[in-house]
């Protein structure tokens, strides 16, 4: 059974990038669409920016997925008096990123292991 | 100004995601544009939204599409009769239209086709529109007009050519060296006529059809300046054409400079003529600048051409001219039977509709808004009306090819019929539309939110739907209707021509083209020896009753005219002279063909060329120059000849013409005394003809191994051919209406055991309450019969107006008639009642005490 939750989400990966970036942005705090793309500029030093298209795009397949859940509708009070959609992580999505997270270090460091030592003097 | 553009863009995505994510996108964009530069927020944004706009439709429609295949596997029954009904209204519809697109609607393949005219000499006063030019009218027409760029005239001969193993006919078709400028042709190889080959002793060249140059050289690019024998002359090869659509002359195989001062006789019609318009000159312009030049050649030359005008017809018109009004009606009757079948299929999906309302109320209570129900109900029906059309488009290809292959109408133009890419689009197109028309009646029921009302009803009954399945089956009546009407007229116009008295009888009669080209037959005696030769040994064969032979077969274009003067009478001018169709016959013609001897006697085998002249002619010009007079024994003498021939007989008449052709006055010389034209034998056997035909070959070849045989065939055959076009478009509106009635009664089967179903409960209580089953059998048939009169109602005024368009294709029936009016209205009238009493009698058997628990 646990065998098969873990082929299970084996099955999603590899996650597309802005999913991953996505996950990364909802994991510690809900936030809202614009704030999502936001964290992702930061983090990312403003070379992803996520347009509404593909944000919600991928927040919609996301929800179907069951990798993000809408906690509620609020004014963020940065920003102005609108009501805005929060996400947040959900546990199944929790996993998956660390999932992924795990396989991107795994190639990070294999990638370190086989190109780095050329790399160096001898 | 941007935001709002921007909330507009929206609409690019599904509904359903739009109202989810629409209002978030929007306040996203805003505060996107309040921190950065509007513009480079709109250069990332727009694109990135076409993008996933198109993603999201096609995710949408992907999970429409899987939804339909699911939703058709649970139900095979309903997508196999869907399927195969789209596929026979669509594929009949995609065949016909690519038979009126290339016979009638695809332009001829010539330069500027619409510019291109044929001229005819007319006779107004003896009713002829149609006739051959004399080369000096001709000569005159060309250097005086300037309504024609240029202008050509054709003719024809035939000649044998003789290779290693056999010897065969040479059709040649000579022509003005302008004719190919004139038809944007260009020789492939080697060069055009020149003005100057157009002279005696110049003119022996030669360009060849392409297919004759494949088949009898191999398409051997050599062939330039080769020599080749056309009865016993040598022709030099000067060019070949490319493989193009010859619709003036298909039957050509090689084309050779006309000369016009060849007959310098204005009394010999024999060109056919062809001209290009001048840019900005309109067909009435040519029409009245050529009356003008008739009328000047009328005072000049008034003993030949008093009463001769000009002629001018679109070249289109007189190539397919004939058949485009026939196609053109096939074309709409095909187009009722897609809407029978659309209405068909409409009724099926609203059947499922009602039997998948529970789904789709679930689907409703879920959230689905009814944008998305009507999407996904619409999604179907495209779907399977594409299924639907791929399928006909494949029986289209295969029926195409059958009937290209066939050719069962000699329809002109259709080797250019083939189902190529704007055919396939057409066949997409009636696809996608049949799907939308079939899909719109259900989805329309949803998008009102019947499905709802439904619901709260417990799912039993909807007035709206069944108001809309009443109208479609009213329309299924009526539309099939029409269609019974037009084939049943069509089959009466074809039984009534058949029915004609062509004035012969084809039965158990051979013919044999034997055309006796060369100088081996250039004088009289020696064609004269070679068919009484040709006679004794074929009389003698087995079998053979009796033999004879003609210059012009009956319902064949072989036809030939001339002048003549009544002895006795005053005398006129050539071209006031009275015209008979001139026929040349051997003795025993008439007792082949069984032509009834009226008066008189037949001609004999004492009718030799040193014997009188003498002719027999028919009742007609018996009635037309000796009304009330008995003609035997009066002479007429022939335009152009000296001496008299004495009347010797009268015949009956011969429908030459086609079975509604006119008859005209006919004039049979024996052969012995006018020993011309190519001779069609005729020979009448005890049993069957066609067993005759290989020693017939034998005897021919015996007397001349190198004479050519050009077609050998009885003479039913003939006569088949000669109606071939209406029994060709009455056999398809008869299809086409069988296939409407047979949808017609499913359809009204389906609608009524469907009515049956829904009122079950209505029955049970009306039968617990007394009702007989009598009683409700007449109630259920009544409501039936009743829609179906209505249907009928509407039918017969449709019917009435379709059958007009018909009347240029009608033959001794008129477009009203009664009769066919009625036996169609009782055919629907029988269907729809079959069709009905099986519910009907289902209704009979409900049980009221098991319907009475139910509630």
């Amino acid at each position: 059974m646990e065998k098969r939750a873990v082929d299970d989400l084996y099955g999603y990966l590899p996650l597309p990038p802005a999913v991953f970036q996505i996950l990364v942005a909802v994991a510690d705090r809900e936030r809202h669409g614009y704030a999502i793309m936001q964290d992702i500029a930061a983090r990312t030093d403003n070379r992803l920016h996520l347009s509404p298209g593909t944000l919600y795009g991928a927040i919609k397949r996301m929800l179907e997925q069951g990798f993000i859940e809408e906690c509620d509708e609020r004014p963020d009070p940065e920003m102005d008096d609108e009501r805005r959609r929060y996400y947040r992580i959900t546990d199944f999505g929790r996993r998956i990123a660390n999932s992924e997270t795990e396989r991107l270090a795994k190639l990070v460091s294999q990638a370190l292991a086989s190109l780095l030592p050329r790399t160096r003097p001898a | 100004m941007l935001n709002r553009l921007f909330g507009f863009l929206l609409h690019l995505y599904p509904a359903h995601h739009r109202d989810e994510y629409g209002g978030e996108m929007a306040r996203f964009f805003r505060d996107r544009c309040r921190r950065e530069s509007a513009w480079r927020v709109c250069c990332e944004v727009l694109p990135d939204l076409a993008i996933t706009a198109w993603r999201e439709q096609m995710e949408t429609f992907k999970r429409d599409v899987a939804y339909t295949i699911r939703a058709g596997a649970r139900n095979p029954g309903f997508v196999a009769v869907v399927l195969i009904t789209l596929a026979l209204g669509i594929g009949a519809n995609t065949a016909v239209f690519s038979v009126v697109k290339g016979v009638v609607l695809d332009p001829l393949p010539y330069k500027n086709p619409d510019r291109l005219v044929r001229l005819f000499e007319k006779r107004p006063k003896q009713g002829r529109v149609r006739n051959a030019i004399s080369a000096p009218d001709f000569s005159d027409w060309r250097q005086q007009n300037a309504v024609f760029d240029s202008m050509t005239a054709v003719s024809g001969a035939g000649y044998s050519m003789t290779t290693a193993n056999r010897t065969q006919m040479v059709r040649a078709g000579q022509v003005n060296a302008s004719f190919f400028d004139m038809l944007g042709w260009r020789t492939s190889l080697g060069r055009d006529f020149l003005p100057s080959d157009e002279a005696r002793g110049k003119n022996h060249v030669l360009i060849l059809s392409y297919g004759f140059w494949r088949r009898e050289f191999g398409g051997d690019s050599t062939i330039i300046g080769r020599k080749i024998t056309l009865s016993s002359e040598p022709y030099e090869v000067i060019g070949v054409l490319p493989d193009l659509d010859n619709v003036i002359a298909p039957e050509v195989d090689v084309w050779q400079p006309l000369i016009l001062n060849a007959v310098p006789n204005r009394g010999a019609h024999f060109l056919d003529a062809f001209a290009r318009l001048r840019p900005g000159v309109t067909l009435l312009q040519a029409r009245a600048a050529m009356d003008v030049i008739a009328s000047q050649l009328e005072r000049q030359y008034p003993n030949e051409n008093t009463g001769h005008g000009v002629n001018i017809f679109p070249l289109e018109e007189e190539l397919t001219g004939k058949v485009r009004p026939a196609l053109l009606i096939l074309l709409g009757a095909v187009g009722l039977v897609l809407l029978v079948a659309c209405a068909n299929v409409a009724n099926l999906f609203i059947v499922r509709v009602a039997q998948r309302q529970r789904e789709l109320s679930i689907r409703t209570a879920l959230g689905a808004g009814a944008g998305q129900l009507v999407r996904q109900l619409l999604t179907e029906s495209i779907l399977l009306s594409l299924l639907g059309g791929a399928a006909g488009i494949i029986l289209a290809v295969f029926g195409v090819k059958a009937l290209v292959a066939a050719n069962p109408a000699d329809l002109p133009r259709l080797h250019n019929v083939d189902v190529d890419g704007e055919v396939l689009l057409f066949g997409c197109a009636i696809a996608i539309l049949s799907g939308i028309v079939f899909g719109l009646a259900p989805a329309m029921h949803v998008a009102r939110g019947k499905i709802a009302d439904t619901m709260k009803l417990g799912g039993r009954h909807s007035a709206g739907r069944s108001n809309t399945r009443k109208a479609l089956l009213i329309g299924e009546v009526a539309l099939s209707l029409i269609l019974v009407v037009g084939s049943g007229l069509l089959l009466q116009s074809f039984a009534r021509l058949v029915a004609v008295n062509p004035g012969f009888d084809t039965e158990r009669v051979l013919t044999v083209d034997v055309p006796l080209l060369g100088p081996r037959y250039s004088t009289a005696a020696k064609r004269l020896a070679f068919h009484t030769d040709l006679s004794t040994k074929l009389r003698a064969l087995p079998g053979v009753t009796s033999i004879g032979a003609t210059n012009a077969l009956p319902l064949t274009p072989r036809d030939a005219g001339s002048n003549f003067a009544i002895v006795g009478r005053p005398p006129l001018g050539y071209s006031q002279l009275p015209n008979g169709r001139f026929r040349v016959v051997t003795p025993g013609y008439f007792e082949t063909l069984r032509i009834p001897l009226r008066a008189g006697r037949f001609i004999a085998a004492g009718d030799t060329e040193t014997a009188p002249g003498v002719v027999v002619i028919n009742e007609t010009m018996v009635r037309q120059y000796w009304p009330g007079e008995d003609p035997v024994g009066k002479r007429i003498t022939l335009a152009g000849d000296t001496a008299s021939n004495e009347i010797i007989g009268i015949v009956g008449d011969v429908k030459h013409y086609g079975l509604d052709g006119e008859v005209r006055p006919e004039m049979y010389f024996p052969y012995a005394q006018q020993p011309q034209g190519t001779m069609t034998v005729v020979l009448r056997s005890a049993a069957d003809a066609e067993s005759l035909t290989a020693a017939v070959r034998n005897e021919v070849r015996r007397i001349d191994p190198d004479q050519p045989i050009t077609r050998i065939q009885t003479l039913d055959e003939v006569l088949s051919r000669a109606v071939a076009q209406p029994r060709f478009y009455a056999t398809l509106l008869s299809i086409f209406s069988t296939l409407a009635l047979v949808l017609a009664a499913v359809g009204i089967y389906g609608v009524m055991s469907f009515g049956v179903s829904q009122r079950v409960r209505e029955i049970g209580i009306r039968m617990a309450l007394g009702a007989s089953a009598g009683g409700v059998l007449r109630l259920i048939m009544k409501e039936g019969l009743s829609l179906t009169g209505i249907g009928i109602g509407l039918g017969v005024a449709g019917g009435l107006a379709c059958s007009r368009v018909l009347g240029k294709l009608l033959f001794g029936i008129a477009p009203t008639d009664l009769v066919t009016f009625a036996g169609a209205i009782l055919l629907i009238v029988v269907t729809a009642t079959t069709a009905c009493y099986l519910p009907a009698r289902r209704a009979t058997r409900v049980d009221p005490a098991i319907t009475l628990r139910g509630e």
